[in-house]
């Protein structure tokens, strides 16, 4: 017997391995929804993909709740980088590989996806559950009269505060802007840096612009995501002049020198240990705070930022991201029954649970008492929900406005250069979208 | 001594021809037969790389989003490119970054390379300046991240304990002072490869050319400049060719360390072409950018290695 492996003999075996594997892969690939018990107490497991690879735990859970309550239930593939997904997600759209039920981002992102016709339209999910919801949620979600998905999530982008700090300098929630600049001040002049302030990933640039705008004047906020206003018109002006302003007096932490999570120089130890004592950012953030120990309602605290115009309404940033149903998969109507639990009472009210997130359910409370407490706000003072910038403008004007925003944090010199830039960028996509060519 | 005889080619027409044309047959047959064995690779190399590539030449003169084809829009992509503040940016970055690797990698490798050649305790530091070649480029970049962190990275501190914080920098944020930071970071991981080569070829160079210029009296800078470093030039082509492609494809450390920012200042041609195609999702703009650098790297390689091989030869 021959104990030498020949080079044919190797090459046959590697052909070999080679169409074995191949061809298991095609069997794998053509895939069936797994499926948990038996006999007639069998449940559906539906695949939920996703870039939220730290929700992991929690959609399992929510999908595990679902198969008990109403048979058909969902497991999650999550993907670590974001482009990575959103490349798979617009890969496979229009195939029956589509995932069952994905995550995506509402506003143009997803209408992107929708003319593409790779989400399902959920109208029957929202005939019957819609009345809980605030319609500022389903409007991020709905193209053409027809809504395509459900929230995921609802963060409001609001100022949380250290209590601790405001207590020691003797300060109060701000009613108005010139108490909030008084605020900033007496911060400065302690020795504490009012806000946090981060470049790092990009994306943040847009979050003080959006802030000071919504704040200024909503509806120019509102016209110059529709591209019906300009960045270069006066009142756009204004809001980078203060801004600019207040990165000069050094109200902001360099944001060079920040991260939001990563490393030791984050929001969230910079924020625990009083270097800065306010974050403009979205509610989201809460359990990452909570995580560190600074427990919401004792340490943390958060309003909405007050108005610098005062004869302007009252409005505040939200964002949602919707739960979809791929129009093309293979478990659509299993798919169309594990969405409507989702979106209904029993089914979030079990995720809000799970995740300690804001509810977008009227009749569902939040758990976290800051959360609680802006919710009665915006109830009260009849706020109008606006769109995060990330979502309500066209994207390709996102990608160079957050650029330019960042440019403008770490160099405040020339903002009319700047609004020009993404004016320019404005102008291009804007042509297109009117032309039917993007968008 | 045996002498080996070629077999005879039969001079008549027989049975003796009919034995050669069978064998030629069977040749023919078993040659082609091996190439069967090629297949594998072949395909691999279709599927996963050339098929790829043509496909990309071919989006590069659309409008591909992503989602759907796209139209053929001629070369609008390509007018485009140059009238494109980014891409202006990330072809000046790259070419920084060509520079920078030469002078630093080659030059500094080769330099290593002597000096550790003819050093007692060389071994100790060949091993020490090789280390970083054996981790990877993601790893290096989180390492100097660390490094150039502007409010608690090591290099800024130690300039403040040195009492010159004055010369504290954000060494990430303020182009064109990031990429010359990341370029330093890429050398110090890079370095050692780069030595061990110029090692090599110096270990390989003969010693009687060496020795006829001592006695000629040539020496020190004056026999590296006229005898050894002509000697070293096939080394040096694979050196400077290897520095060369690796620069003109950089992408992971400076991923890791700015993802190309803040606004777009330290991307290079390949970190454009990802951001384009993969975060912007501007198919057919990306695969410009792709189609560039491939030129741009083809056209330098072949002309490079062309120039120098013909050197050695003659």
């Amino acid at each position: 017997m021959k104990n030498t492996l020949s080079r044919q003999d190797f090459l046959r075996m590697l052909s070999g391995s080679v169409v074995g594997a191949a061809t298991l892969s095609l069997a794998a690939a053509c895939g069936k929804p797994s499926s948990s018990g038996s006999g007639s107490s069998e449940k559906i497991m539906l695949q939920l993909s996703n870039d939220k690879v730290t929700w992991k735990k929690w959609f399992a859970s929510e999908g595990k709740a679902a198969a008990s309550a109403i048979g058909v239930g969902w497991k999650p593939n999550e993907y670590s980088d974001t482009s990575t997904y959103q490349a798979a997600i617009k890969t496979a759209g229009n195939t029956p590989k589509v995932p069952d039920l994905f995550s995506w981002w509402s506003g143009w992102l997803m209408k992107e996806l929708v003319d593409a016709g790779v989400i399902a339209n959920v109208a029957e999910v929202w005939n019957k559950n819609g009345s809980a919801y605030d319609p500022s949620v389903r409007k991020a979600f709905t193209f053409g009269g027809k809504p395509y998905g459900v929230p995921l999530y609802l963060s409001y982008w609001v100022t949380f505060y250290n209590k601790h700090v405001f207590k020691k300098y003797k300060l109060d929630v701000p009613q108005t802007w010139s108490e909030f600049e008084d605020i900033m001040r007496k911060l400065r002049a302690a020795g504490v840096t009012p806000f946090g302030a981060t470049v790092d990933g990009r994306w943040p640039g847009f979050v003080v612009f959006q802030d000071l705008l919504v704040h200024s004047d909503p509806a120019l906020y509102k016209r110059l995501m529709e591209g019906k206003a300009k960045y270069t018109d006066p009142g756009v002006l204004e809001v980078m002049d203060l801004w600019g302003r207040l990165i000069k007096e050094g109200m902001y932490f360099d944001p060079s020198s920040m991260t939001i999570g990563t490393g030791t120089s984050n929001f969230t130890t910079y924020f625990k240990q009083g270097k800065v004592a306010m974050l403009q950012w979205g509610t989201w953030l809460e359990p990452q705070l909570a995580a560190a120990g600074i427990k919401p309602g004792k340490d943390l605290g958060a309003f909405i930022t007050p108005k610098i115009k005062p004869n302007v309404p009252n409005a505040v940033i939200f964002e949602t991201g919707p739960l979809c149903v791929g129009a093309h998969g293979q478990h659509l109507e299993d798919a169309m029954k594990a969405i409507d639990w989702f979106a209904s009472k029993e089914g979030q009210q079990k995720w809000i649970e799970i995740t300690g997130f804001t509810s977008p359910r009227s009749d569902v409370n939040s758990p976290s008492p800051v959360d609680h407490e802006l919710e009665t706000t915006i109830r009260n003072g009849n706020y109008e929900l606006v769109n995060r910038y990330w979502e309500a403008t066209p994207h390709d004007i996102v990608e160079v406005a957050v650029d330019q925003f960042d440019k403008f944090m770490l160099h405040p010199n020339n903002p009319k250069a700047i609004l020009e830039t993404i004016q320019h960028q404005a102008d291009q996509t804007w042509s297109q979208i009117r032309q039917g060519s993007t968008g | 001594m045996s002498v080996i005889k070629k077999p005879q080619r039969p001079s008549v027409p027989g049975i003796g021809a009919h034995a050669g044309d069978h064998r030629r047959h069977r040749g023919r047959v078993k040659h082609g037969f091996s190439y069967l064995y090629l297949l594998p690779m072949v395909f691999l190399v279709g599927v996963f790389l050339l098929y790829p590539a043509a496909e990309t030449i071919w989006l590069a003169f659309t409008n591909a989003n992503g989602l759907n084809a796209g139209r053929f829009i001629g070369i609008a992509n390509f007018t485009n490119l140059f009238s494109d503040p980014v891409f202006l940016t990330s072809l000046r970055n790259t070419i920084f970054w060509v520079i920078g690797t030469l002078v630093l990698q080659v030059a500094c490798g080769l330099l290593l390379a002597l000096v550790l050649s003819t050093m007692r305790s060389g071994d100790f530091f060949k091993r020490l300046f090789y280390l970083p070649a054996t981790i990877s480029a993601a790893a290096t970049g989180v390492i100097w991240y660390f490094v150039f962190d502007p409010e608690q990275g090591v290099l800024n501190t130690l300039l403040r304990v040195a009492g010159m914080g004055g010369w504290a920098q954000h060494w990430l944020t303020d182009p064109p002072l990031n990429t010359f930071a990341m370029i330093f970071a890429a050398t110090w991981q890079t370095l050692g490869q780069a030595m061990i080569l110029f090692l090599v070829g110096l270990q390989n160079i003969p010693r009687e050319p060496l020795e006829a210029a001592q006695v000629d009296g040539a020496y020190g800078f004056q026999l590296f400049w006229y005898v050894t470093l002509p000697l070293l030039r096939p080394m040096t082509a694979i050196v400077v060719a290897i520095s060369l492609i690796n620069s003109f494809k950089v992408f992971d450390i400076i991923w890791v360390m700015t993802q190309g920012g803040p606004y777009r200042s330290s991307e290079t041609l390949a970190v454009t072409m990802y951001r384009e195609s993969f975060i912007n999702f501007n198919v057919g703009y990306g695969s410009s950018v792709a189609v560039v650098l491939t030129v741009i790297v083809l056209v330098i390689s072949v002309f490079y290695l062309r120039s120098m091989f013909r050197r050695v030869e003659v």
